[in-house]
């Protein structure tokens, strides 16, 4: 709720601030596009906006958008006209935020700053003046990774739903756990030999086999516990946003996975 | 909701899982085990068919336990064998007499082999390798000679002892491990002593032609061999005729009659065997007693089975027969008295296990004076400082309730000692794993067998 306060407020202030009320008009209308998903004619009435005046404002909102429709190359371009605008048209916070974005250095921990494809509770767009000191910024979610701060070459957002963290740890608790119970099985069953044996041998391995075997269920259930507390932990934490973000490592040989939530 | 019964049931599969790995040690007596079971390095093992828990203080930590393996039912869903009972009796009553008389504590479990050679081999290999018992009571040839071959048995090392195997090839066996031990002289000496009465007794000296007479098995083919070789040696027309076990022998009493016309027999065989040999010989002319035909036994005849017709008592009244010394003079009498009191009847073959008994509980204190980790070689070493080379004197030790701590003494302060068991003199020779020990000859008299006298090899 304080998001959309916040945001909203943002909105207002910006659009109080816009020179050309048609750009002005435009900008709105992207916005509210934006809530509702409508990604494209978000980009188009930005893009229309930003031609109309160039407000830094309007072309870092039309990069937070293409970025969140997934064009993700020309998100980055955008950003980086963002960024080589001159220092006193551009808030320094964005320009930083548009930079690590870039390179991959992004942190959208802040609430207020994250946007997502749910945008009801989140626009996730600017329309500050530009040289009005920045009360909030935006950050990627899903945004590319790469070394040294050279542009990746793919950024992937992330999947429809910021429960999935929150799941995947689920299943993980589901089947640590189902192991658990099934070596707690074939343990009870190497108990059930070890008391019906009647060679010393036979006891033996089964005692030795019951150890191992309980040993393995204890250690599953017990990770199994810790994952679905934490999958509990993801769950309820779910309203707020998550990423898993795709990206090759700067040489392009390898793939890196990252998850945040 | 969901949540709480999620946690309560991970807590139930954890405790679960928990109480799985846990409580392995099952027991440390084998009291805690049940009767039917026994307690090996903390597990509870079920006692073998035939086996049960006999005499001793099973509910004791620490307890040296040993293991009877004897043909105590003649068959399976069979009656009782009331000799081997008998020797039964005579093991229990030197462990209970000892028990209680020293901090040293000793059980028995009993084995039935139900004359089973598969079900005794599966007793001996569970006695030695499931709860390496240190030392293994075997009653007859047959027992004896399958434990003593065992390759269980012999890997680990386990003491036997027998009180009435006399088995030649065991001798071998004791000079080879040094642990197959028995408490009656082997055959080579009752050999002789056969050989002795043949050339000797009057009732047989004229005799010159003698038939050896063997049941297959268990090394008696050995046993008459030496007997012939004996009597060849000494001027008689000695033969030997074997048959086979459960055969009744027919054959070879027409053989007999054809071949040999004896007018002696030393006949070597099972009980009911040697029955149905001399009611065959009793009908046969030239072998019947009114032909002037004897028969001689070894020590397995003497049993009431062998008598159990009027016919054969008839036939063999007054004739002889040789067995390991069932003991005679004070010792003798006081025990007769005691297992009289334990178990209402007369010890026939009691004495020599009740011997062999004494022998290995009083080795086993030997062995435990100088290490708490008693093994079967400790107890061997015991039994082998009871010997003494011929002409030496030990330090004179009696087998008795009263004895037990005297003897203990004496044998820490002496390297040979000179023991005296019921049965006689118990020093053991050294090449043969048994005592140099006189033999009883016992007659045939109303019906029953009578002592006559000891006769050395």
């Amino acid at each position: 709720m304080w998001r959309a306060c916040l945001v909203a407020a943002l909105v207002v202030s910006s659009l109080a601030a816009a020179a050309n009320p048609k750009a002005t008009a435009l900008a709105r209308t992207a916005e509210q596009r934006y809530r509702e998903g409508k990604l494209e004619q978000a980009i188009e009435a930005l893009t229309q906006a930003y031609d109309l005046e160039p407000n830094s404002q309007f072309l870092f909102n039309l990069a937070r958008a293409q970025e969140v429709a997934g064009h993700t190359a020309i998100a980055l371009e955008t950003y980086r006209r963002y960024v080589v605008l001159p220092a006193d048209e551009t808030d320094h916070e964005l320009v930083a935020r548009a930079k690590a974005t870039i390179t991959g250095r992004t942190s959208v921990a802040e609430p207020a700053t994250t946007a997502t494809v749910q945008t009801s509770k989140s626009p996730g767009l600017s329309s500050k003046p530009t040289k009005e000191p920045p009360a909030s910024s935006t950050s990627s979610r899903g945004s590319a990774r790469a070394e040294g701060g050279e542009p990746a070459a793919l950024s992937l957002s992330s999947g429809p739903s910021p429960k999935v963290p929150g799941l995947i740890v689920a299943g993980v608790a589901v089947a640590t756990v189902g192991v658990g119970v099934t070596f707690g099985l074939l343990s009870s069953g190497s108990r059930a030999t070890f008391r019906t044996a009647t060679s010393y041998q036979v006891k033996r391995a089964a005692e030795i086999t019951t150890r191992q075997q309980a040993l393995i269920a204890d250690l599953c259930i017990g990770a199994g516990i810790a994952a679905a507390v934490t999958a509990v932990i993801l769950l309820a934490r779910s309203d707020g946003p998550a990423t898993v973000a795709l990206a090759p490592l700067r040489d392009g040989a390898l793939l890196a996975l990252g998850l945040r939530f | 909701m969901k949540r709480a019964a999620l946690v309560t049931a991970f807590a139930a599969l954890i405790s679960c899982s928990f109480t799985t790995a846990s409580a392995f040690k099952e027991c440390d007596t084998d009291l805690q085990c049940g009767a039917g079971s026994a307690c090996t390095r903390g597990y509870c093992l079920a006692l073998p068919e035939g086996c049960r828990q006999l005499e001793g203080p099973f509910a004791r930590v620490g307890v040296v336990r040993f293991a009877v393996i004897a043909p105590l039912s003649t068959q399976r869903d069979g009656g009782l064998d009331a000799l081997e009972v008998n020797a039964l009796n005579g093991l229990a009553l030197a462990a209970r007499e000892v028990n209680g008389n020293k901090d040293f504590a000793f059980a028995l479990f009993a084995c039935d082999t139900l004359n089973d050679a598969v079900l005794a081999k599966q007793q001996v290999e569970w006695a030695v390798t499931e709860m390496r018992l240190p030392a293994l009571f075997t009653s007859g040839n047959a027992v004896t000679l399958l434990a003593a071959q065992n390759p269980q048995r012999r890997a680990a090392g386990t003491l036997i002892i027998s009180p009435n195997a006399t088995a030649e090839s065991l001798s071998a066996m004791f000079r080879e491990d040094h642990a197959t031990f028995r408490a009656v002289p082997p055959d080579s000496s009752q050999a002789s002593v056969l050989a002795k009465l043949i050339t000797g007794d009057p009732q047989y000296i004229t005799q010159t032609r003698v038939a050896v007479i063997f049941e297959d098995g268990n090394d008696r083919g050995q046993f008459a061999t030496n007997v012939r070789d004996l009597l060849v040696d000494a001027g008689r027309d000695a033969r030997v005729f074997g048959f086979t076990n459960p055969l009744m022998p027919i054959g070879l009493v027409g053989a007999l009659r054809e071949d040999l016309r004896p007018k002696a027999s030393v006949v070597i065989g099972s009980p009911s065997q040697v029955r149905s040999l001399v009611t065959e010989g009793a009908r046969t002319p030239g072998l019947q007693r009114s032909d002037g035909h004897r028969w001689l036994f070894s020590s397995s005849s003497r049993d009431p089975v062998t008598l159990a017709t009027p016919l054969v008592s008839a036939e063999l009244e007054g004739m002889l027969g040789v067995a390991p010394n069932r003991g005679s003079g004070a010792l003798a009498n006081t025990f007769r008295s005691r297992f009289m009191n334990a178990f209402g009847a007369e010890p026939q073959t009691a004495a020599a296990a009740y011997d062999a008994m004494f022998l290995v509980m009083l080795a086993s204190h030997w062995g435990n004076k100088s290490t708490t980790d008693l093994n079967a070689a400790r107890i061997a070493e015991g039994l082998a400082s009871f010997s003494m080379t011929s002409g030496a004197t030990g330090m004179p030790v009696q087998l008795g309730p009263e004895e037990f701590s005297a003897a203990v003494t004496k044998l820490s302060e002496s390297t040979t000692v000179a023991v005296e068991g019921v049965t006689g003199k118990l020093q053991f020779d050294l090449e043969v794993g048994a005592p140099a020990a006189p033999f009883e000859v016992w007659r045939v008299q109303d019906g029953g067998f009578a002592s006559v006298r000891l006769a050395t090899p």
